[in-house]
C-alpha cells in the first residue's frame, strides 16, 4: 500500500463559489422496467413551475436512481403532487434541507473536484450529491454545513480579490403551464407544448 | 487579420457565461467573464472590452446600475452595452428600436433564453 502524503495541497485558480437558497431534498429509486417516473416527476415540477437546481440521475441494469433539490418554500406543493401519484410516493424520499455548493469554471480539469471532494470529506461533511456542468462542480450539503462547506473549499481555491460567494437574492416566480386537455400529467411532454415565458431570471 | 474584439459576458449564471464565451469564441472573439456587476466594473476598467453583454439581475450591483455606471461616464460611455434580460419587454433602459424607441442607456438587448445565434448577429451589428 503506498504512503499517503502529506504535502499541503497547491490552491488552484477558479473564478467563484455559487450557493443556492435553502433546498429541499428529494431522492428516489425507480425500476427501470416500469414507467420513467424520473421524467414524470420532473414533469409534475415543472407544469408548477417549481425549479430545481441540481438533478443527477443514474440508472444501473434495475434501477434509476434520482437525486434532485426543489427550494425549501415549494416544499408543500411538491409534497401535494407526489401525494396524488402513489407510484411516485412510495418510492421518493423528501428532505433533508440542503444547500448546492457550486465552484467555477472548471475548465474541465478533473484534479479540481477531486480537490473539493478532498476538502469537503476532511472537513467531515456529509455529501449527498454531485455533478458538473458545463461550467460548474457542484454539491449537495446538509443546509447547516453549507457555511462550513463553503470555509473547506475556500481554503483550497485561489479566487479573484474581488470574489465573494454569490448567494440567491433573486426569487424567480413562473405562472404555472396549463395543463393541455387529455394530457396526463408530467407524461408527454414536448419542447414545443407552448410553455409561457419566464417572468425574470 | 483583423485583431479579435474582446467581448466581456456578465451574468451570475456561469453556465450561462459560459455557454455564451463559447460561442462567441467561435466567431473569432476575445472573451472576458464577469459573474456580478462589481467584477464586471472592475474587469472594464482593466480590460476595455469593446462591447459588455450584461445581465440585469445580478447579486452586488444589477446590470441596470452598471449601464447607467458605463454610459454616464464620459471615459467609458462609448463601451456598447448588450442587456440581457428574461423580460424583454420590460427593459427600461434601452433607446433600441425594437422597444419602440424606449429611451434610455443601453444600445441593445437580447432576451432570455438566449437563442446564440441572434446573440452573434446582435454583437456583429453593435461593433459595426
Amino acid at each position: 500500500m503506498s504512503a499517503v502524503s502529506t504535502e499541503p495541497m497547491a490552491r488552484v485558480k477558479a473564478g467563484g463559489i455559487k450557493l443556492s437558497e435553502r433546498q429541499l431534498l428529494v431522492r428516489g429509486a425507480f425500476p427501470i422496467a416500469g414507467p420513467d417516473l424520473t421524467a414524470v416527476l420532473i414533469g409534475l415540477a415543472a407544469e408548477q413551475r417549481i425549479n430545481m437546481a441540481f438533478l443527477s440521475r443514474t440508472s444501473t441494469a434495475d434501477l434509476d436512481r434520482l437525486v434532485c433539490c426543489v427550494p425549501d418554500r415549494d416544499q408543500e406543493r411538491l409534497a401535494t403532487l407526489v401525494g396524488s401519484r402513489p407510484d411516485l410516493d412510495r418510492r421518493l424520499t423528501l428532505g433533508p434541507l440542503v444547500g448546492v455548493l457550486s465552484v467555477f469554471p472548471h475548465h474541465r480539469r478533473i484534479q479540481l473536484f477531486g480537490l473539493l471532494l478532498s476538502a469537503l470529506g476532511q472537513a467531515g461533511i456529509a455529501l449527498y450529491g454531485s455533478m458538473s456542468s458545463i461550467s460548474t462542480i457542484s454539491f449537495v450539503v446538509a443546509y447547516d454545513d453549507l457555511g462550513r462547506a463553503v470555509g473547506a473549499v475556500e481554503g483550497h481555491l485561489q479566487l479573484p480579490a474581488n470574489a465573494a460567494p454569490l448567494k440567491p437574492q433573486f426569487r424567480v416566480e413562473q405562472s404555472p403551464i396549463a395543463k393541455p386537455e387529455g394530457q396526463e400529467a408530467g407524461e408527454q411532454r414536448s419542447a414545443h407544448d407552448g410553455l409561457p415565458p419566464k417572468t425574470e431570471t | 487579420m483583423d485583431e479579435q474584439k474582446l467581448i466581456l459576458v456578465v451574468d451570475d449564471d456561469p453556465d450561462l457565461v459560459e455557454s455564451v464565451a463559447m460561442k462567441l469564441e467561435s466567431e473569432n472573439f476575445k472573451i472576458a467573464k464577469a459573474y456580478d456587476g462589481v467584477e464586471a466594473w472592475e474587469q472594464i476598467k482593466a480590460q476595455r472590452p469593446a462591447l459588455v453583454v450584461l445581465d440585469v439581475m445580478m447579486p452586488r450591483k444589477n446590470g441596470y446600475e452598471l449601464c447607467e455606471e458605463i454610459k454616464t461616464d464620459p471615459e467609458y460611455k462609448s463601451l456598447v452595452v448588450v442587456l440581457l434580460t428574461a423580460v424583454a419587454d420590460a427593459v427600461p433602459s434601452t433607446s433600441y428600436t425594437h422597444l419602440d424607441g424606449k429611451k434610455n442607456l443601453a444600445d441593445d438587448f437580447i432576451a432570455k433564453p438566449i437563442d446564440l445565434d441572434k446573440l452573434v448577429q446582435i454583437v456583429k451589428e453593435n461593433l459595426e
